[in-house]
Order: C-alpha cells, then sequence, then structure tokens
C-alpha cells in the first residue's frame, strides 16, 4: 500500500520559496507597518472647492475615497473644508456619506470617506427609471434630511448631482460643503464647527461662488430675498428634487445665470403637468411638490418627515393632505389598496351602503353634506372619463376591424362606445355615421356625420334620403332602395354601394323582396338591361345561368337556394355563393379561375366544366360526390384520394391516359364526354 | 481553522515541554509523512520505509527531550533528518551482514547513503521539507476550488506552458493567470501557515 505522500509532487516545491516571512501573519505586518496609509491614487471628479480621489486604505485594505482641497491654501478655507468633514463626520446614517478619517498631509487637508461607486441620481434619472423607484430613492433622501435636521445639520446643496445611487441600491447624500450647523439645535460637540463668520451668511463661497445651485435653491438662497435660512431651505430643495423625478427637468430655467436667479427668488416656475403635458404626473405628488416649493417657508412643509409621510401615503395608496382629499378620493384609494378585498365585499358593501351612510350621520361625519356630495360625483365622473377616454382608441381598432369584415353589428357597438368616451374621435363618429346609413338610417348618420369629416356627395344623399324616408326605423321602398343604391355608384361611394348591399343581403327579407333585390341590383351592378333569373320555390334551385354580361352577383349572397346554375355568365369567383346552403352548384362557361374562394360546407356536386380552372386541390377532403372537370386544366388525378365520398366524375376525352383513369377510378363512375 | 493553529507555538515547542498528552499524536500526524518521504528519498521500497518509518518514530521519540531546540544553530529537521539516515543506514547494513550468504544485495542503498555527508543531508532535509509542506497545503486548500481551477493549477505545477493548459482545459488563456494567481496567492498563506505552526 503506496503512502498518500507518494503521490506527492515535488514541484510544488517551488511555491514554498515564494513564502517570505510576512506571510504567515500579512494583516499584522500591514497594519503595523509604518508605510503611508492610503495609497494608489486615482483621480475621481471635482466639485467647485474640492478634488476627490479614489484611493487604497492599506490599514483597512478597502478603496476609500479621499477629498482635498483644490488650490491654494488660505487658513479659512482650510478651516471651512475641516468643518465640513466634521460635520459630516457628526452624521451617523445610512443614507449619508460616512466619513472615516480627516488629516493634514503636507499642509494640505484632506478627508476620507466612503466610496460609492455607482451613479449620481442625475445618472439615473437619464434612464428612465420608473416612478416608484424614484419615490423610494426620494423616501430614503427623507430619511437622510430628517435625520440630519435632526442632529442641527441642514445641508443647503440639496440636488439630484449630490444624491449617489450605489449598484446595490444605497443610496447616500453626499457634500456637505455647504452646511450650515443650527445653533440652537444641535449637540454640543458640534457647536465647534459652527461659525458666524460673515462669509457664511453671505450667498457667495469664499470663493465668490454662488452657495447652492441654480436650479434647485430656495428663493431665500438667492441674494435677492432676505430670509433666514433653515430647514425650510432643504424642504424647498427637497421639492425641487421631486419635481425633477416627476418631469425629469430642473424646476427653475433662464436664459442666464442672473434670469435664473430671477426666477428663483420669485419661485417662478411651471407646474409639473404643465411643464411635462407628455406624462402622466400623479396629483397627488405635484400637489406635494408644489407645497414644498412654496415660496414662503411657513407655507412649506415644516419637517421633511411631514413631506416624506406625505410620499409614503401616495405610496401606499392614501391621500396626500397636500391635495385636499374629498371622502371620495379617500374611499377610492382605499378601494385601489384594498382591490381583492373590495371586489370580494363589494356586494356586500353595496347592500350596507345606506347603512353606512346612516352610520356616518351617526359618526358625526357632518361634512357629508349636500355640496360635498356634489362634488364627489363630480370627481367620479371626471375620473372615469379620464379614465375611459384612453380605452376610446382600442375601441376605435375594433370598429375599423368590424367594418372591414363587414362585422356592421360590432362595428356600430364599438364606434357608439368609442365615441361615447371620446366624443372627439372623428373617425369613430365617421364609422358610425357609415353603419347607420348601411341600415338607412338617414337621420341618424346625418348626425354622427356632423361630428365627423365626410364626403359632401354622400351628405347631399344622405339628406336626400333622409327627407324620402325622414323616419329611420322604416326601410326604404325596394325602388327607392335601387335608387340610392344606383346614386352611389354614379357617385362612386364604394364602402357605401358594399355597405348597402351586404347590409340588405344580410338583413331578413322575404323571398319575394329578396329576389326583386337581387335582380333590381345585378341590373344596376353589371349594367345590363335585361336578366335571365329564375327561382323554383319548389325545389328552391336559382337560375341566373346564360346572362354573358354578368360578372358581380354579389346580391345573391345569403339567397336561400339549394342549388344554383350559374353557368354561361362572366362571373369570377365564389364570393357570391356566400352564406348560401348550396349543395348543386353549376358555373361552366364562366371566368372561374380558381376555387380559393369556394365554400364547401354543404357542397355535394360541382360543375366547372369549361373553366381555366388548373388544379382542384382546394376540393381535398370535400364531400362532393359528383364532380365535373371536363374541359378544364386540370390533369392530375390525386384529387381521387382525397375525395371519399366521389361517386360521379366528368372528364372530357383525352384529359387522362386510359388505363391510369381506370385505376385511379376504381368503384366511381366516370363519364368521359367528348 | 481547528483548534491546534491557534496559537504561534509550535508543535515542537508544545512537545519538548512535554505537558500536553496530545502533542505527540500530534507530531506523528504531521511528521509520519515526512520522515517517510525522506526514506523514501534514499530509495528505499515502499515496504521497509513504513518499517523504518516505525524504528525512526521510536528513536524520535526516546531522543526528543535531549534535543536541544535552537532553531538558529540546528534546525529540527536537519537533526531528524540525520537520524533518519542513521537508521537507514544501520538497518541496512545489519540486513547485509545477516544477508550477506544468502547473496542479497542491500549495496545500492547502502552505496547511496555512504554517499550522504551532513550538508548532504541538510539538502535533503530542506528539499523534502518544502515538497512536503507544499504538498500538505495543497491538500488543505484545494477543496476550496473548483475542478477547473484545481486541475489549471496541478497542470500549471507540472510545467505545462499557461497557452497548453488553456488549450487542454478549452478555456482562455486569461482565465489560467487568473486561477493561477490566486490559487498561488492561497497557497503561499498556507504553506506559510504550516510552516510556521510545524516547523522547526
Amino acid at each position: 500500500m503506496p503512502r498518500p505522500e507518494d503521490a506527492f509532487n515535488k514541484n510544488f516545491a517551488s511555491l514554498f520559496d515564494e513564502v517570505s516571512e510576512l506571510d504567515a501573519t500579512p494583516l499584522s505586518d500591514i497594519i503595523s507597518s509604518s508605510k503611508e496609509r492610503y495609497h494608489d491614487f486615482e483621480f475621481y471628479t471635482e466639485g467647485g472647492l474640492k478634488k476627490i480621489y479614489r484611493c487604497q486604505d492599506r490599514k483597512t485594505g478597502r478603496e476609500v475615497a479621499m477629498a482635498s482641497l483644490k488650490d491654494e491654501l488660505s487658513d479659512a478655507r482650510k478651516e471651512s473644508f475641516f468643518r465640513e468633514a466634521r460635520l459630516s463626520a457628526s452624521l451617523q446614517h445610512p443614507n449619508i456619506v460616512p466619513v472615516y478619517d480627516i488629516g493634514i498631509k503636507d499642509e494640505s487637508p484632506w478627508f476620507t470617506m466612503k466610496f460609492i461607486s455607482g451613479q449620481s441620481l442625475d445618472e439615473l434619472l437619464q434612464k428612465n427609471p420608473p416612478l416608484i423607484e424614484k419615490l423610494d430613492i426620494f423616501l430614503k433622501i427623507c430619511d437622510a434630511i430628517a435625520y440630519a435636521h435632526s442632529r442641527g445639520v441642514i445641508h443647503l446643496d440639496l440636488k439630484p448631482d449630490n444624491i449617489r445611487i450605489s449598484d446595490y441600491g444605497d443610496v447616500v447624500v453626499v457634500d456637505w460643503g455647504l452646511g450650515q450647523i443650527m445653533a440652537s439645535d444641535c449637540d454640543e460637540e458640534l457647536l465647534e464647527c459652527y461659525s458666524f463668520n460673515s462669509h457664511d451668511l453671505d450667498t457667495m463661497t469664499i470663493d465668490g461662488n454662488i452657495k447652492g445651485t441654480p436650479g434647485y435653491m430656495a428663493p431665500e438662497q438667492t441674494s435677492i430675498v432676505k430670509e433666514k435660512k433653515g430647514v425650510h431651505t432643504d424642504i424647498f430643495s427637497m421639492g425641487c428634487i421631486l419635481y425633477t423625478l416627476l418631469t425629469d427637468k430642473k424646476p427653475f430655467t433662464g436664459n442666464d445665470l442672473e434670469h435664473l436667479i430671477k426666477n428663483t427668488a420669485e419661485c417662478n416656475f411651471p407646474k409639473p403637468s404643465a411643464r411635462r403635458t407628455d406624462l402622466e404626473i400623479p396629483a397627488p405628488l405635484e400637489a406635494v411638490c408644489l407645497k414644498a416649493m412654496s415660496s414662503k417657508p411657513e407655507d412649506r412643509y415644516q419637517s421633511v418627515t411631514k413631506l416624506q409621510k406625505e410620499i409614503l401615503n401616495y405610496r401606499d395608496g392614501f391621500a396626500t393632505s397636500a391635495e385636499n382629499a374629498s371622502l371620495f378620493k379617500i374611499f377610492k384609494l382605499w378601494f385601489k389598496r384594498h382591490k381583492a378585498l373590495a371586489i370580494a365585499s363589494s356586494f356586500a358593501l353595496i347592500v350596507s351602503f345606506a347603512a353606512i351612510f346612516a352610520g356616518m350621520n351617526n359618526l358625526k361625519l357632518a361634512e357629508l353634506n349636500a355640496l360635498q356630495l356634489a362634488e364627489k360625483l363630480r370627481i367620479e365622473k371626471e375620473y372615469a372619463v379620464k379614465i375611459n377616454k384612453d380605452a376610446a382608441p382600442r375601441f376605435l381598432e375594433r370598429a375599423k376591424f368590424a367594418l372591414q369584415t363587414f362585422n356592421f353589428k360590432d362595428a356600430m357597438n364599438f364606434s357608439s362606445s368609442a365615441v361615447e368616451l371620446d366624443p372627439s374621435l372623428k373617425e369613430a363618429w365617421h364609422i358610425k355615421a357609415e353603419i347607420h346609413f348601411n341600415s338607412q338610417e338617414f337621420n341618424a348618420a346625418l348626425k354622427a356625420f356632423s361630428h365627423a369629416t365626410a364626403n359632401p356627395d354622400l351628405i347631399k344623399i344622405c339628406q336626400k334620403y333622409s327627407e324620402i324616408k325622414p323616419q329611420d326605423s322604416v326601410k326604404l321602398t325596394n325602388d327607392n332602395y335601387l335608387m340610392l343604391f344606383e346614386e352611389c355608384i354614379k357617385y362612386k361611394l364604394k364602402p357605401q354601394v358594399a355597405g348597402l348591399l351586404h347590409s340588405k343581403a344580410f338583413s331578413e327579407i322575404d323571398i319575394d323582396e329578396r329576389i326583386a333585390f337581387c335582380v333590381g341590383v345585378m341590373k344596376i351592378h353589371n349594367k345590363i338591361e335585361s336578366l335571365h333569373f329564375d327561382f323554383n320555390k319548389k325545389t328552391k334551385h336559382l337560375d341566373i345561368s346564360n346572362n354573358p354580361h354578368l360578372d358581380t352577383a354579389l346580391a345573391i349572397q345569403n339567397f336561400p337556394c339549394k342549388s344554383i346554375d350559374l353557368s354561361h355568365t362572366a362571373i369570377s369567383n365564389f364570393i357570391c355563393f356566400r352564406s348560401q346552403p348550396t349543395e348543386i352548384l353549376k358555373v361552366s362557361h364562366t371566368n372561374v379561375l380558381e376555387l380559393h374562394s369556394l365554400s364547401l360546407d354543404q357542397l355535394r356536386e360541382l360543375d366547372i366544366s369549361h373553366t381555366s380552372v388548373p388544379n382542384i386541390s382546394r376540393l381535398h377532403g370535400s364531400e362532393l360526390e359528383v364532380l365535373n372537370i371536363s374541359h378544364t386544366n386540370v390533369r392530375d388525378l390525386d384529387f381521387i384520394k382525397e375525395m371519399s365520398q366521389l361517386k360521379k366524375l366528368t372528364v372530357h376525352q383525352g384529359q387522362y391516359n386510359k388505363r391510369q383513369l381506370n385505376e385511379a377510378t376504381k368503384g366511381i363512375e366516370v363519364i368521359i364526354v367528348p | 481553522m481547528s483548534e491546534k493553529y491557534n496559537t504561534r507555538e509550535t508543535l515542537l515547542q508544545k512537545l519538548q515541554k512535554a505537558e500536553d498528552e496530545n502533542s505527540w499524536d500530534e507530531f506523528v500526524k504531521y511528521y509520519e509523512g515526512y520522515i517517510y518521504v525522506v526514506i523514501r528519498s534514499f530509495g528505499v521500497d515502499m515496504n521497509t520505509s513504513e518499517d523504518l518509518l516505525q524504528d525512526v518514530l521510536i528513536k524520535v521519540w526516546k531522543a526528543l527531550p535531549k534535543f536541544e531546540y535552537q532553531n538558529e544553530k540546528c534546525r529540527f529537521r536537519t537533526w531528524l533528518c540525520v537520524l533518519i539516515r542513521n537508521t537507514t543506514y544501520n538497518h541496512f547494513k545489519s540486513k547485509a551482514n545477516r544477508q550477506s550468504q544468502q547473496n542479497v544485495s542491500y549495496d545500492n542503498v547502502l552505496s547511496s547513503l555512504d554517499m550522504i555527508n551532513e550538508p548532504e543531508i541538510d539538502k535533503i532535509a530542506e528539499l523534502e521539507w518544502k515538497s512536503y509542506i507544499s504538498n500538505m497545503a495543497w491538500n488543505n486548500v484545494k477543496n476550496s476550488f473548483s475542478d477547473m481551477a484545481r486541475q489549471t493549477f496541478e497542470d500549471s505545477m507540472n510545467e505545462m506552458s499557461n497557452e497548453d493548459i488553456a488549450e487542454k482545459h478549452d478555456i482562455p488563456e486569461s482565465s489560467v493567470r487568473v486561477h493561477k494567481s490566486r490559487i498561488r496567492k492561497v497557497m503561499i498563506k498556507e504553506i506559510a501557515r504550516l510552516n510556521l505552526e510545524l516547523g522547526g
């Protein structure tokens, strides 16, 4: 038995030589080493005053961000730099960037803080995150600022650029460089960072830069408005951030800085919904935003917590106080929050509604007066209209499709719904008018046309026939119908020609009227004087054969005939036979070229002799019993095995090789005509 | 990491104090493999090596309290290797005497042992120690890595080029480098630890 050591690989010994004394206790060695703590500096970004580097911390072994001053180092500047560092360091909150260390190197002050890889809120917004995600971020900013305020620190430079979001969802507020301490509220230890230097009261930083960021500043941060800065200043900026979250735009704009500052001072900005009419900005959030951005500090939220509560209310589906919600609104939001429960209990709710009202009165909910009720109903209606307006185009689409497929009933329903939801939809009105016209409801058609743009000829015809037949509920006489039909053809109103024809053919009319309709329409349509048209009511045989100029016979759709003879006519397809219970169909000596439009459901006998039909694969699987394909271009015999019911087949002499024909048609009577 | 590595006191120091009953077992556990590879390195076959290993362990057990541990002056493993060499030499010498009539020759082993002087032994001791500790380290850490990383590293230890390894496992050469460098770092840490804990 070899020992495991026998399998040892001596080559591994080479690794041993790489081991240094330090490797056994590397951490103790590094931490106790006297080397420079921070190394591997890499420039990251710079702001107005500071430069930020990424660097490695030898002691903790992590990457940190080091801030240092940009250029010349006056003592006042150094002091204010340290003030920022101490101020940030005093704030220990998950949503505030933690400061790790403060120091001076070669006379130059620095502090290190957590390095947050990721992006600023500004950058994130360019990726159009969903509103709910943006609100979550906003709530975290609220957390941070509420905490800072509780510690007596105000930020005074809140803007999307100063919010950093790590790849893993950390949201931290950075750059407390303009931060101030509220001497009356802060911890005593923090007072050492407090300074009452006159430059802190200026709107300019000591370098002459404007304090704060134009576009996100509060009016009192401009030199124009003289007002103490405080919690309300941060709240205004929070409002600006919310504004940006809602609109993707800065609240204040201006052609130049002066203009921008003026707009800020006057608190002159468009409402979010006015700024972005293309977006649907939730009204409650707009209300919150506007309240936070009130020009007078006393009109704003009095604390960040209150502002945050409003956003939470909105997010959780409660009414926000800024929108002065009515009871109805509150109820609606409740419904939204508890949809499942609400639906399940809606029946019980209806039953107990009266009781609730009585109960409400008993509970002294006196505000529920008639005025409010009316207001509620108004809001409800507005809401319904708003919601449903969005649905109108969908109804229109369906109406269009129904019209195209001659499904007039659906087209009417959908177009009616569409115009009900959104009366500005001209196209829907037009469809509705067309259907009325097709159903000979000329008054209704005229009314609908008045909302749409229509062909003046069509309006004229419509007016004419509304005079001939003032009542929409009755139909035109056959003669008047034919007159109308002829006029439509004359004015080339193709959709109306088709619509009138289809509408009448598929309406319930008795057989005599139908015959008169068919004969009349076919004459007009084909421009022929006389028509051979014979219908045997007993045998239900329709004979329209020997009409050499008849190429359109659409009027006979839905004709209740069992057999039909259209031979020696000029028809070219089978559309005219739709919705007929036809069992026997003769179309010999016609212009028929193909069988695709043929409906096979009830067909038992088919005669397509003397046509140019080249193949009859369409008949595969049919239940035809009798088939005449003589003098067609059909040359193959494949169809025979695909037509199980075939009993009788007529072909012409020489169409097939006799032997092959005999073989293929066993059990089928074959007639060979000359 | 098990408890026995909590202290920086080496195994040998513990053993010499002889306070701890378990320390001998521990010594055997960690050193018998080393003793074995050294015996084998003298060209002794497996079975005889096993027997000699037991002999050596008994001798160490007896001699250890007398061994004056002075790291700078004489390494424990050099002392141990001298002991192993002598034990092996004596074994074959007496065997050779006894078996000389039967024409069995141990001349090969004996002559090679004869060649080995003290500096030579020191070399062997070092080389085998390095190999032994490194292999032990590998046994300890290899399960922390994926099969692919493990094979890559083993191949690299067998002096295959990165290019060949990449081709063999059908992975990019950059992955080979990453695997190698990661395992190398861990190995060096583990070797350093074992050397410190067991060394002397």
